[in-house]
C-alpha cells in the first residue's frame, strides 16, 4: 500500500506546464511529501521519492488547478484504502484497482503526461516530458536493489544437457564393457 | 511413430548430448586455463570497434549555486562514463536502472543524486565481465572517476561491504554528503539466484565542472 500510495503522490508532481500561482513549489512538496496515518499504520514517502518530487518540481512547472485535483484524488484513495482495511503487506485488490484509476483519471484530466502499467516488479509509472520522451520511470517507491547476476538458467540448461551427454557415454561404455 | 524413426531420432539426439557434453568440457578447460588472455583480446577488439554512442538528451548544464542540474537528463540517455582503472572499467552511464539498460551499461538509480549535488549517488551493473565482474578486486583507496556531461569527479574507494538483496537501508538516499555507491550480484562466479550485493563505497575528493 506504501508503494502504491508514493507511487500516486508521486504522480501528483509529474505533470502540468502552468506555473503555480496559489500554491507555491514549498507547500505543494510539502502536502505530497507528508505521512498519513492508515488504519493504525504511518505511511511515509521515502527519501527516493521525495529526491524525485524535488527534480520534477525543479524540471516541470504544475498549475495550481492541476495540483489541487491531484491532491483531491490522494484524498479519495486515502479514503479508499481506510476503508479496505489494508495493511503495509496486504493490498486489496480493489485498492490496487483504485489506485490504478486514479492514476488514469489524473491522466486524463490534468495535464499529467504518464502512463502506468504492470510490469515484472509490480507497476511502473513512466513519466513523459512536453516532447513525449520518456522523463522518469518508477517501479518501487523505495531504493530497489536490481538483480544483476548473470543468466543463470542458460548455464543451467547447458549443464543439464552436458549431463545427458556424460550419461550416455556411460551407458555406451558400460555396453561395450557388458 | 514407426520404430525406425524412433531409433533415428534417439541416436541424433545422444549423438546432440555426447557433442553438447564434450564442447562445455572444452568451454570448461578453456575457461580456466585462458580466459584471462581471451579477455584481455576482447577488451582490445571492444575498444578498436566502432560503438553507436547514445547522445543526451539535452546539453546537462549544473547550477553550483543551487548544486542541482538545471534539468536532469532523460530515461535511458547517456549522461557519463565511469572510470576504476585499477580494475580496467570504462563504461557508459545510463539515466535509470531497469533490466533493459543493465544489458548495456551502468545504471543510475533515479531517486538517488547526481555527482556533485551533494548526496547518495547509487549505480548498479551487471557482474558480467563486461560491467562489474572485476568489481570486488576494487581496494579502499583505489580511484574511481565519473566524467560526466556537466563535470569531472574523482572518488576514492573508502570501504567495500557485502549486503543483502533485500536491504536497501545498506543504500540509504540521504542528501547530507556525497557518497557513491557502486554495486553488483556477489558472488560474481556463481549460478543461480544471488542473494548478496557487493558494493564499494566511494568519498569524493575532487570536482572540476565543465565551463
Amino acid at each position: 500500500m506504501k508503494k502504491l500510495f508514493v507511487m500516486l503522490v508521486a504522480v501528483a508532481l509529474f505533470g502540468g506546464v502552468a506555473k503555480v500561482n496559489a500554491m507555491s513549489e514549498d507547500e505543494l512538496y510539502n502536502k505530497l511529501t507528508k505521512s498519513y496515518t492508515i488504519n493504525g499504520e504511518t505511511y511515509k514517502v521515502s527519501d527516493a521519492v521525495k529526491k524525485q518530487i524535488k527534480d520534477y518540481l525543479k524540471d516541470f512547472e504544475v498549475s495550481s488547478k492541476d495540483a489541487d485535483y491531484i491532491s483531491g484524488k490522494v484524498d479519495e484513495l486515502v479514503k479508499t484504502a481506510e476503508k479496505s482495511n489494508v495493511k503495509p503487506d496486504e493490498i486489496p485488490a480493489t485498492v490496487k484497482t483504485a489506485f490504478i484509476e486514479a492514476v488514469r483519471d489524473v491522466a486524463a484530466n490534468t495535464s499529467v503526461n504518464a502512463t502506468i502499467s504492470e510490469g515484472n516488479d509490480g507497476l511502473v509509472l513512466t513519466v513523459l516530458d512536453e516532447n513525449g520522451e520518456v522523463y522518469s520511470k518508477i517501479d518501487n517507491a523505495d531504493v530497489t536493489i536490481r538483480k544483476t547476476g548473470s543468466e543463470a538458467y542458460i548455464v543451467m540448461i547447458a549443464g543439464a544437457i552436458s549431463v545427458i551427454g556424460f550419461a550416455v557415454i556411460a551407458k555406451k561404455v558400460a555396453k561395450g564393457n557388458a | 511413430m514407426p520404430n525406425k524413426l524412433k531409433h533415428l531420432l534417439k541416436e541424433i539426439a545422444e549423438q546432440f548430448a555426447i557433442s553438447f557434453f564434450f564442447c562445455c568440457l572444452l568451454i570448461v578447460a578453456i575457461y580456466f586455463t585462458c580466459s584471462n588472455t581471451f579477455e584481455k583480446y576482447i577488451n582490445i577488439i571492444n575498444m578498436m570497434s566502432v560503438s553507436e554512442t547514445e547522445a543526451s538528451n539535452l546539453p546537462v548544464a549544473f547550477d553550483i549555486v543551487s548544486k542541482r542540474l538545471e534539468r536532469n537528463p532523460n530515461y535511458g540517455t547517456v549522461w557519463g562514463t565511469l572510470k576504476i582503472e585499477s580494475v580496467g572499467i570504462d563504461l557508459p552511464i545510463y539515466q535509470g536502472d531497469d533490466l533493459k539498460l543493465l544489458k548495456k551499461g551502468v545504471g543510475h538509480f533515479a531517486g538517488s543524486y547526481f555527482p556533485g549535488e551533494g548526496g547518495s549517488i547509487i549505480m548498479p551493473a551487471h557482474n558480467t565481465k563486461k560491467f562489474f565482474r572485476h568489481l570486488p578486486e576494487v581496494k579502499v583507496g583505489d580511484e574511481i572517476v565519473i566524467e560526466a556531461t556537466y563535470g569531472t569527479f574523482t572518488y576514492n574507494v573508502s570501504k567495500t561491504e557485502i549486503i543483502d538483496y533485500q536491504d536497501p537501508s545498506k543504500l540509504p538516499v540521504q542528501e547530507e554528503h556525497e557518497v557513491l555507491m557502486l554495486y553488483t550480484c556477489y558472488p560474481v562466479n556463481t549460478v543461480g539466484l544471488k542473494t548478496k550485493r557487493f558494493v564499494v563505497f566511494g568519498e569524493l575528493v575532487g570536482a572540476e565542472y565543465a565551463s
